[in-house]
């Protein structure tokens, strides 16, 4: 049972875009984790709960956009993927999500804090 | 009792030509559905090539084909479907290679405006497609045997 949910098609957008604003102004990697993930990683935390993040209806991901919303997560906000394995948690009715949800957690793994 | 044996073997013969038939459709069908995704995979290769090498100044044809790339790898993720079940083992192997296909493909200045010709990723585009390729027309010879 997750009690936080972002689904990213409705919530944030289906066609996200790019590293950051200079990519995309509205649907950049870097706004969906300022804006979207941070504050719903941390508010999860503090609940003791999970967070659910579905990428149902989106219209594939560019890797720029993964690395910077999720990978980011590590590099920038210092989330270990250790923490992100027990909170996060990929959700999709569509098995070809399966592709990008492995993509995501290459770019966590493969990230280092850069403080 | 002079009638039984006879059709009794008639019958065992029909059932087993029945399951035959079944494992030989089964087969084609596995065969076809990775031969299905070696031409998704070269359509990526294509479109992917196509793009790293088109000049940033040509935006339009930029956004069509990053547009095109990103259609085609959805395309190509519906073998998720299938995949575990016809390739057992060896799916782990095409999962790593379409993880590093798509970081080559998508990654960089993907959709950025300091996008320009790379040369580097054409040649890798290449290599992995064609490493994910060979992995595929292997599996496709040995659909049956492993699990």
């Amino acid at each position: 049972m997750h009690d936080l949910k972002i689904d990213i098609a409705k919530d944030f957008s289906a066609y996200p875009i790019g590293r950051d604003a200079e990519d995309s102004v509205d649907s950049n990697g870097q706004k969906f984790r300022e804006e979207f993930l941070v504050p719903a990683l941390e508010a999860a935390e503090a609940a003791n709960s999970t967070l659910e993040v579905s990428f149902e209806g989106v219209e594939s991901f560019g890797s720029s956009f993964l690395e910077e919303a999720f990978g980011g997560l590590v590099r920038k906000n210092g989330w270990s993927e250790h923490q992100l394995r027990k909170i996060l948690k990929i959700t999709y009715d569509w098995r070809g999500y399966a592709r990008m949800e492995r993509r995501m957690w290459a770019h966590i793994a493969d990230a280092k804090p850069e403080n | 009792m002079d009638l039984a044996i006879p059709l009794i073997a008639g019958l065992v013969g029909a059932f087993l030509t029945y399951l035959f038939q079944v494992i030989l459709s089964v087969q084609a069908a596995n065969q076809a559905a990775i031969s299905d995704q070696i031409d998704d995979l070269r359509r990526i290769e294509a479109l992917a090539t196509e793009y790293w090498l088109t000049e940033a100044e040509k935006k339009q044809q930029n956004e069509r084909l990053a547009a095109q790339l990103r259609g085609a790898i959805m395309a190509s993720s519906s073998f998720e479907e299938v995949g575990p079940r016809i390739l057992g083992c060896r799916f782990k192997r095409y999962t790593e290679l379409t993880v590093k296909l798509d970081e080559i493909v998508t990654g960089g200045d993907f959709e950025s405006e300091r996008k320009n010709v790379d040369y580097g990723r054409v040649a890798a585009t290449m290599r992995v497609t064609g490493e994910l390729v060979s992995h595929l027309r292997f599996c496709r010879t040995h659909v049956f045997t492993w699990k």
